[in-house]
């Protein structure tokens, strides 16, 4: 307990350092991104990354751009065949949630139908990776997942 | 070993915000029946904030500071990372959600202006780009379906052959304030920037209407534009969505031309586009070429499901929705924000009076009344707030509050519409594409000792 307290507040000290010396503008963020998807030079802290190539639809995301984990590769091009990574690494949701996701995405988007064992595979990155993030408000006695 | 693993006071607060409280700050929310801040838990809260908590009586436990909060209640983690900045011609750093499809929003101290410039308008698309048309005049709308003579139009014949009309008009998209969700709800995680007012001029729309001559089994629209498919599958539409015939009626709901004063950029669909005011965005149909005059409620790309809906009886958040359950969001909700002033200002040593400026608007509605707030709601001051300049035209809100000391405040707006309805301090009626999310806005701001 005195150990995650002390460590708690060492990470409390860096992080307000931190805050105090970025732009006031780059902390609008309202996700970051994982450095896979960052301009390869790295930006000082006190300027806003900048999106370096002309942003005309195309994402030019990788592989790589998704947090490693099994499943990634099979997450990666189920969804990146239409979209960016961006709006999934934005996501924080239960699997309920991901596997409603992807029914929308074939209902409504027209993704390719993944097979029952390749839905697993990336139900079960995207619940690893991007889970809900938040207890914003108080416990849900109802919700059950 | 254990191995403890280092975490941000974002996800500490996210995790629990009490044993945040406790833990960081000293701050026991059972002991005091709010956890207001007190002793050694005062002491390290003002470290974090960088600055005394003049009202930290009335902050309530469990409340992470608008300064590490990253700009809107129940934003996204406190993290460092900076936030991709869009880079673009003509356009100013708009935050970009993401790449494919494009999407990119305005920070709140840059919807300041009257009349949101062409440049600082937000960026929401469903699909690709369209490509540019190489003669916008020869550009073709058809409107087809329930009318009498099916017509094709173009340009050139809407320019001449209609009356002309301009309206400043506030344009938002369906999700905006989704990032206040809890949980998170399925999305583009906006703050409050997927808000712009313009001047759009152009043609009304029920003008085009009436030209085509509705059937009286008209009762709905849908409309149509070119953008492709991310798929890349041209037979598919990005997104179709229409409105009920008396909202296409209304006198200021338009086929735009112009932007501004100025042909409307691509990216906000040149040459022409729909202007739906007052409804979620995605009405609003860019690079239009084809209004589908319907005998039904319109059921294309983005009409059913839970696309643009939110649940009529109360869900449980974060649970499964039953589809008969979801209806259309159509006017969009009361909203204000801070305009005057970025998250994260430091004033200059000695500041004791502040002015507040923003915008507020309500959809359908019109605002009643603003109120600004220094000391986390815990009392509250009337904003003036100026007539629309048109109807569906955002309201000018100003205020000035007086700063009893130097240290670490938050600046917090809320608007009351016509209908009586105000903003909520934390997003309610949670549904599964995060509608309707409209909090109070809420900015840090540090008096310099």
């Amino acid at each position: 307990m005195k150990l995650e307290f002390i460590h708690i507040v060492a990470g409390l000290l860096v992080f307000v350092a931190i805050f105090l010396l970025i732009d006031k503008q780059t902390r609008f963020a309202p996700r970051p991104l994982p450095s896979a998807a960052r301009p390869a030079v790295p930006a000082p802290a006190a300027t806003p990354a900048v999106v370096e190539r002309p942003p005309v639809g195309e994402h030019g995301d990788t592989v790589e751009s998704l947090p490693e984990g099994p499943g990634r590769e099979e997450t990666f091009y189920a969804c990146a065949a239409c979209h960016g990574t961006a709006i999934v690494r934005q996501q924080g949701m239960t699997r309920l949630q991901w596997d409603a996701s992807i029914d929308w995405m074939i209902e409504r988007h027209g993704m390719a139908r993944p097979d029952q064992a390749e839905r697993d595979v990336i139900l079960d990155y995207l619940t690893t990776q991007f889970p809900p993030r938040a207890r914003r408000g108080r416990d849900n006695p109802f919700l059950k997942n | 070993m254990k191995r403890f693993k280092e975490r941000s006071i974002g996800e500490l607060y996210r995790d629990d915000p009490e044993r945040a409280d406790a833990l960081v700050f000293g701050r026991q929310a059972k002991t005091n029946r709010r956890g207001f801040l007190k002793g050694a838990g005062l002491t390290a809260v003002t470290a974090a904030v960088g600055g005394a908590i003049p009202f930290a009586d009335s902050m309530p436990g469990g409340l992470i500071p608008a300064a590490l909060a990253q700009g809107t209640p129940g934003a996204a983690p406190a993290k460092p990372d900076a936030p991709m900045m869009l880079k673009m011609d003509g356009k100013a750093e708009l935050i970009v959600l993401q790449e494919k499809p494009l999407n990119a929003e305005t920070p709140a101290h840059l919807l300041d202006d009257e009349v949101t410039p062409n440049e600082k308008f937000f960026i929401r698309n469903n699909g690709n780009l369209p490509e540019a048309t190489a003669n916008p005049k020869a550009w073709k709308i058809t409107v087809d379906g329930e009318v009498d003579n099916k017509q094709e139009l173009t340009v050139e014949d809407l320019e001449k052959k209609f009356q002309q009309v301009s309206f400043k008009l506030q344009l938002e998209c369906g999700g905006n304030g989704r990032s206040g969700f809890s949980p998170e709800a399925r999305g583009n995680q906006w703050s409050n920037g997927a808000i712009g007012c313009a001047e759009w001029s152009g043609v009304r729309l029920s003008d085009v209407l009436k030209a085509a001559g509705l059937k009286s089994s008209a009762v709905y629209t849908g409309h149509y534009g070119a953008d492709p498919h991310l798929s890349g599958d041209t037979s598919k539409p990005t997104i179709s969505r229409g409105v009920r015939l008396e909202k296409a009626m209304e006198p200021h709901s338009i086929i735009a031309l112009r932007m501004n004063g100025k042909p409307i950029p691509l990216v906000h669909g040149a040459p022409a586009r729909l202007v739906i005011p007052g409804w979620p965005g995605s009405t609003s149909a860019k690079w239009l070429n084809r209004i589908w005059v319907r005998d039904k409620e319109h059921d294309g790309p983005g009409m059913t499901g839970a696309s643009y809906r939110v649940a009529k009886v109360p869900m449980v958040p974060g649970g499964k929705a039953d589809n008969a359950n979801m209806v259309i969001l159509e006017s969009m909700p009361v909203r204000s924000i801070i305009t005057n002033i970025a998250h994260g200002t430091e004033l200059p040593a000695g500041t004791r009076k502040l002015d507040l400026r923003g915008h507020a608007w309500a959809g359908e509605n019109t605002i009643s009344a603003v109120h600004v707030s220094i000391d986390y709601g815990a009392s509250w001051k009337a904003a003036e707030v100026k007539a629309p300049a048109n109807k569906y035209a955002w309201q000018r809100w100003t205020a000035a509050v007086d700063l009893p000391s130097a240290g670490y405040y938050e600046a917090w707006v809320r608007a009351t519409d016509s209908s009586g309805k105000m903003q909520p301090h934390v997003v309610g009626n949670w549904n599964p594409q995060g509608y309707g999310g409209n909090a109070m806005h809420r900015i840090a701001l540090l008096v310099k000792a």
